[in-house]
């Protein structure tokens, strides 16, 4: 096996689910994919699915390849709705964005911040030269009100400080946590919410993310989609 | 069940979202047709995907706000009260016409960081059609003041106490945009008092 599809498959097991734009930017510097993927596909290693509206198909392990990989089956289940946001989510904020992240295997921040509220959620480490920050991942739904998200966040931070593994993280600024929104002016209604409700005694970061709406759409803007549409 | 936006939802219908949820709160078929045309067909889509409400209103005819009535400024001479009265309680002189009019759901209004899911009272129809009218003209002839355009709604709930004059909207932070019924002398100078004390320009449309 070559050792970029060994990559390919660390990747999608990793994230759970994710599009060819995706694949093409990490391994394939942009250029097409179509070969790799479709010879992956044929050797029943990855599964195609659709389910993104705008007629994108993403990818996801087959259940003999997660097994084989000892990745939990669940990541190799296709997903809808709430779920499939979230992945393509953090998906989206991890490898799209500007900035070096990749995110955190939930037994390695088990193991570094002990368990308790939040420790369930998504994290992933940015690094940016000598300095790195891991951030918690907030992905509120479409629906999900603000004032409670920003309860649960001063809630998780209050009882992450009560730990000491991670309050030092906190108190060095090491440990932030990162809020995605799907539209600007959400963006801006959070800011002004945390700055009405704040201070807080850990960092708020909040970043535009595509969500189910404008996943597709923001992938053919970046002009990385070739041949993804149904 | 979770909510989720499950159709493509591209600039421009995000653009007539964002503008039901942070700047108007109800917006008539006509002014959609008018700004979006190439989105009357998919506003059904959005309807059953749970971002718009559609209701029908019997409302006064759209009127055409070309300039606003009045327009005062600070260190301006006092407007003429009775005069403007005058034109603002002239102009309704036509019987209502069923309008059909749409508003953004809740959800709209959480995802895009504003408000929804209120329907106009029967006694405001006709005032935020107009009112979104008001917006509409910002939006073609002074874009930058439109972009600035705060919504009562937004004004309510960031202002400390919870009574007093509201203005239906600020622009550019020191001018106040009111739509004017049929404003009475009194109301006008009431109105006038506000403005001034709170170092607000004004126009009344």
């Amino acid at each position: 096996m070559y050792e970029r599809d060994e990559l390919i498959l660390k990747h999608i097991g990793k994230y759970g689910h994710s599009v060819r734009a995706v694949i093409e930017k990490l391994f394939f510097a942009d250029a097409t994919s179509d070969h790799v993927l479709n010879r992956l596909v044929k050797e029943k290693r990855i599964v195609p699915a659709s389910g993104i509206p705008g007629g994108m198909s993403y990818y996801r392990l087959s259940l003999s390849e997660a097994r084989a990989r000892s990745v939990p089956e669940h990541r190799a289940r296709p997903k809808k709705g709430p779920a499939l946001r979230l992945v393509l989510q953090v998906l989206w904020f991890c490898c799209m964005s500007e900035k070096n992240r990749t995110l955190l295997d939930r037994k390695k921040i088990r193991e570094t911040f002990g368990n308790g509220n939040g420790s369930g959620k998504p994290h992933c480490a940015e690094s940016d030269g000598e300095q790195s920050i891991v951030y918690r991942i907030y992905a509120p739904g479409p629906n999900s009100r603000d004032d409670y998200l920003l309860k649960c966040l001063r809630s998780d931070m209050e009882k992450g400080l009560e730990r000491p593994e991670l309050k030092s993280w906190i108190e060095a600024g090491a440990f932030a946590f990162a809020v995605l929104v799907e539209t600007p002016e959400r963006k801006e209604k959070l800011k002004r919410l945390i700055s009405k409700t704040g201070p807080y005694e850990a960092r708020i970061w909040i970043e535009v993310v595509p969500g189910l709406s404008n996943f597709a759409l923001e992938i053919r803007k970046r002009g990385m989609e070739r041949s993804d549409v149904n | 069940m979770q909510f989720e936006v499950e159709v493509v939802l591209g600039n421009e219908v995000r653009d007539l979202i964002s503008v039901l949820t942070t700047k108007v709160r109800v917006l008539s078929i006509r002014q959609v047709f008018r700004t979006w045309p190439k989105f009357l067909p998919r506003l059904s889509a959005l309807e059953r995907a749970g971002l718009l409400f559609s209701f029908t209103a019997v409302t006064h005819p759209e009127l055409a706000m070309c300039c606003p009535v009045v327009r005062w400024k600070k260190g301006d001479a006092l407007p003429d009260f009775g005069k403007v009265s005058y034109v603002l309680r002239s102009r309704w002189s036509l019987p209502g016409v069923t309008t059909k009019c749409f508003i953004a759901s809740r959800a709209a209004g959480r995802m895009f960081g504003g408000n929804g899911g209120r329907y106009p009272r029967e006694s405001e129809e006709t005032h935020d059609i107009h009112l979104a009218a008001v917006y509409l003209r910002f939006r073609d002839c002074e874009p930058e003041a439109a972009k600035s355009w705060i919504h009562e709604a937004q004004i309510k709930s960031e202002r400390r106490q919870s009574r007093g004059k509201l203005p239906d909207a600020i622009v550019q932070k020191t001018r106040v945009i009111e739509f004017g019924g049929a404003y009475k002398k009194a109301k006008l100078a009431a109105f006038h008092k506000y403005c001034e004390a709170k170092g607000f320009d004004y126009e009344v449309w």
